[in-house]
């Protein structure tokens, strides 16, 4: 039987690549013996699902932390006057549509 | 109507990715809701939403904050996620023309900045080695835990739209080593598949598997101390 550290990296690995028959009934029969590995094992699924699912949200308005916020505002500044002034430099070819 | 890359560009960027496949992989994305993260308007009030993108400036203003969380998360980096913010826009100068309404719009930049976000890593890769066989300190000599996962009482699933949640997910994202967490966020957060990500990083498949263990081995660890043995009424079981 394979060790617990040999069972929490083939349960990373089911995540991200198909297991061959042998290492799935290696990590069921582990699992089936040892309440610790499932644990682990349900965990793991619940973060995956968790942070696909929450990656929309965790970069939202309100997730916050102190230097997540935005953009500082000298760097809105300079990229709002880069872009204005790309857009001027640009307009007498006629290449602005609008 | 399509133009042609924009000159004025930074040099070094790598537009050699935006072939044909990427601009399908954007368009898909434009279409699906989850990978739309910043479908809501920040500061325009009301319910209304497609009244189209405005101008450049309003874009900065209007989207800014939001592509820069988005790319903050994934870069854990301020210089370098404003960078990437700022390309983003530039590019958007230069293709202005062919957005139809404000959400679509905002699916375009999302899905430029997914891409300038994979195109740093592949820029940027990390040298050194990566210690296949590390020494685990979550397990003794003999391949046992030294502490077994305890239960937990929430499902992780259900608390997608948690906001507490959330922040605590991105302070434990910030204690993950360098090159596990950039394999975790190509991987997870930018649900690239493992081929991409060992090709973007520059590492074999065994490595990536290594570095993905270490990051959610941490990441679950850091969740467990963090959340789900700290809430009041959460119980071991």
């Amino acid at each position: 039987m394979r060790s617990c550290r040999e069972i929490a990296l083939l349960t990373s690995q089911s995540l991200d690549r198909r297991m061959t028959l042998r290492e799935r009934v290696a990590l069921r029969f582990h699992i089936l013996l040892c309440a610790a590995c499932g644990r682990y094992r349900m965990q793991l699924l619940g973060l995956e699902a968790v942070l696909r699912r929450g990656a929309a949200t965790l970069e939202g308005p309100g997730a916050r932390d102190p230097a997540g916020d935005g953009l500082s505002a000298e760097r809105r500044a300079r990229i709002q006057r880069q872009m204005i002034g790309t857009d001027e430099h640009r307009s007498p070819g006629g290449l602005d549509a609008r | 109507m399509t133009r042609g890359v924009a000159p004025y560009l930074p040099s070094g960027w790598g537009w050699r990715a935006m072939g044909a496949g990427t601009v399908a992989m954007m368009t898909s994305m434009a279409s699906s809701s989850e990978l739309d993260p910043l479908g809501r308007d920040e500061r325009g009030g009301g319910p209304c939403c497609d009244r189209g993108p405005g101008s450049p400036a309003e874009w900065v203003d209007r989207h800014g904050d939001a592509l820069f969380r988005y790319a903050m998360l994934r870069v854990r980096d301020r210089d370098t996620a404003e960078d990437l913010v700022q390309e983003t826009f530039l590019a958007a100068l230069e293709a202005s023309s062919t957005f139809r309404g404000d959400s679509a719009f905002r699916s375009w930049l999302v899905g430029t900045l997914r891409h300038k976000v994979v195109d740093h890593y592949r820029r940027h890769r990390r040298g050194g080695s990566i210690d296949a066989a590390p020494t685990d300190s979550a397990f003794r000599e003999d391949g046992r835990w030294v502490e077994p996962p305890a239960g937990w009482s929430a499902d992780p699933s259900e608390l997608a739209e948690n906001r507490d949640f959330l922040a605590v997910v991105r302070q434990c994202l910030t204690g993950v080593p360098g090159r596990a967490a950039d394999a975790f966020t190509l991987r997870v957060l930018n649900e690239l598949p493992a081929t991409e990500v060992c090709e973007v990083l520059g590492v074999s498949p065994g490595n990536l598997w290594v570095l993905l263990h270490r990051a959610r081995a941490k990441m679950r660890a850091c969740l467990e101390v963090r959340w789900f043995s700290a809430r009041p009424g959460v119980t071991s079981q």
